[in-house]
C-alpha cells in the first residue's frame, strides 16, 4: 500500500463521465491535482479532473482551471494547421531551385498502407 | 504445472494476439527483457530532452521557443509514464535512474550527439522523432498490455511533435539558401546515426522480445517503414542523403541501402559516444540541484501523537 500513490480521473466533456488517466505520487491533495493537471492535462484532454486516494475524492470542478492562462496553442493539434499551405510554398520553392530528387521510391499511398 | 509447460502455454497466448498484465505469471526471460526494453525507453526520453533544451534559449522567436518548452516537457513527461510501468515489472524507479546516472544503464544511440545549429532541431523534431513514432507505432500491438497502454497516449503526442517537426522543416526547406543548406548539412550528419538508430539487421530468431511479441517487427521492417515515410518527404524538399545508392527496389519491394560503419553504434553502447559524459554529467547536476523537491515531495514524516 502506497499512501502517496493517486488515481487521477478525468472528465473529458461537459456531462461524461469520469474516466481514469493514471496515477501520481503526491504528498497531499493540492499537490496531487497540481501534478495530475500538469502530468496528463497538458494538450486538452479534459474539462475536469479528479484525483482519488483511500476511498476520498477532488475534483476540481471548474472548467477555467484547466483553461490555459495564455495562448498555448503550440501544445494543441490546430497550433500546427496550415502544413498544406507551407508544403505547397516549399514545393514552390523547391520547383524554382529546380532541386527536387527523383529516385526510384515506392510508387503510391496504397503501398505505404500496405507496409503499414 | 510444470514450469515448462507453463511457458508453452504463455508463448501459445502471446502469439495467439494475447496481452500480458503486470500482475499475470510470465517467463523470466520476458520480464527481465521487457523491463530492460521500456526502462531504455524511458531514459531516452529524459536523456532526448537534453539536446532539444539546449536549444531553448536560442531558438529564433518566441513562438518556437515555447513549442520547444512544451515539447521537451512532453519528453519527460513519457519519461514519467515509462518508468511507472517499468518498475511494475520489479525495479524500483530510484535504482533505474541511479543506474541511469551512472552509466550502468543505456539511452538511444541519437541523444549522444551534438546539436550544432537549429538545423539539428528541425531534424530531430522530424527525422529522429519520425524514426522513434515508426518503432512506437509498431509496439502499440505489443503483447505487454500495460506498455501498449501507455504508448497510446505517448503516440498521440508525438504526432503532435511530428507536427511540429514538419512545420521547422518546411520554414527551412522554403526560406533562404543558407536556410535549406542549414537543414540539408544537419541531415548528412544525422544520416548515419538515424540508420544506427534502428540497430543492426536483427539475427533470425535471435531476439527474444520478438519471439514473445514483446515487440512486433524486426529492425530492418522498420527502417524499412521509415524510409518509406521519410525519404520521399526529404526529396520533394529537394534534401539529399549521404548514401548516392539509396533507392527503392520494386521488384523486391524494399529499399537497397549502404551499410553504414557500425562501429560508432558498438562505443555508444558502450556509454561513450560523442556528448555521453556531458549529458550524464549535466543530468547529474540537475538531479542534484532538484534533490530538494524530491525531498518536499515525499511522504510526510507521521505526526507523533502527544504524551
Amino acid at each position: 500500500m502506497d499512501g502517496n500513490r493517486w488515481t487521477v480521473l478525468a472528465r473529458r466533456r461537459a456531462g461524461s463521465d469520469w474516466e481514469p488517466v493514471g496515477e501520481v505520487h503526491a504528498p497531499d491533495e493540492d499537490m496531487a491535482v497540481l501534478l495530475a493537471k500538469e502530468s496528463f492535462f497538458r494538450h486538452g484532454e479534459g474539462v475536469d479532473l479528479a484525483v482519488a486516494r483511500d476511498g476520498s475524492f477532488r475534483a476540481l470542478g471548474d472548467p477555467d482551471l484547466l483553461a490555459f492562462a495564455t495562448d498555448k496553442s503550440y501544445r494543441l493539434q490546430h497550433g500546427y494547421t496550415g502544413l498544406g499551405g507551407k508544403r505547397r510554398r516549399a514545393a514552390a520553392r523547391v520547383a524554382a531551385l529546380g532541386a527536387r530528387i527523383d529516385r526510384p521510391r515506392p510508387e503510391d499511398r496504397r503501398v505505404l498502407r500496405e507496409r503499414g | 504445472m510444470d514450469t515448462e509447460a507453463r511457458e508453452a502455454e504463455f508463448l501459445a497466448h502471446v502469439r495467439a494476439g494475447g496481452t500480458v498484465e503486470a500482475g499475470d505469471w510470465m517467463p523470466d526471460a520476458y520480464r527481465e527483457g521487457a523491463r530492460k526494453f521500456i526502462e531504455m525507453h524511458a531514459n531516452s526520453e529524459i536523456m532526448g530532452a537534453l539536446p532539444e533544451r539546449e536549444w531553448i534559449p536560442r531558438a529564433p522567436s518566441l513562438r518556437r521557443k515555447l513549442s520547444l518548452t512544451a515539447k521537451v516537457q512532453d519528453e519527460v513527461g513519457h519519461g514519467h509514464l515509462l518508468y511507472r510501468v517499468a518498475e511494475d515489472l520489479g525495479k524500483p524507479r530510484s535504482q533505474m535512474i541511479a543506474d541511469l546516472l551512472a552509466g550502468r544503464t543505456k539511452f538511444h544511440n541519437v541523444f549522444h550527439y551534438p546539436t550544432h545549429t537549429w538545423g539539428d532541431v528541425a531534424v530531430i523534431g522530424f527525422l529522429i522523432d519520425g524514426a522513434a513514432l515508426v518503432n512506437q507505432q509498431a509496439l502499440l500491438e505489443s503483447s505487454y498490455g500495460p506498455y501498449a497502454r501507455v504508448l497510446t497516449r505517448i503516440c498521440a503526442e508525438e504526432s503532435l511533435h511530428q507536427r511540429h517537426g514538419e512545420d521547422l522543416v518546411l520554414e527551412m526547406c522554403a526560406g533562404s539558401d543558407e536556410q535549406r543548406a542549414m537543414f540539408q548539412d544537419a541531415v548528412t550528419r544525422w544520416w548515419e546515426p538515424v540508420l544506427h538508430f534502428f540497430g543492426p539487421p536483427s539475427r533470425p530468431g535471435g531476439d527474444i522480445l520478438l519471439h514473445y511479441r514483446f515487440r512486433t517487427a524486426t529492425n530492418e521492417e522498420l527502417r524499412q517503414r521509415f524510409f518509406d515515410r521519410y525519404v520521399p518527404k526529404l526529396w520533394d524538399l529537394g534534401i539529399d542523403v549521404p548514401d548516392p545508392d539509396l533507392a527503392y527496389d520494386a521488384e523486391v519491394g524494399e529499399w537497397r541501402w549502404t551499410q553504414p560503419d557500425w562501429e560508432p553504434l558498438r562505443r555508444i553502447a558502450r556509454n561513450d559516444g560523442p556528448m555521453t559524459a556531458e549529458r550524464l554529467a549535466l543530468r547529474r547536476r540537475l538531479d542534484d540541484a532538484n534533490a530538494w523537491v524530491r525531498a518536499v515531495m515525499a511522504e510526510p514524516e507521521p505526526v507523533l501523537a502527544a504524551a
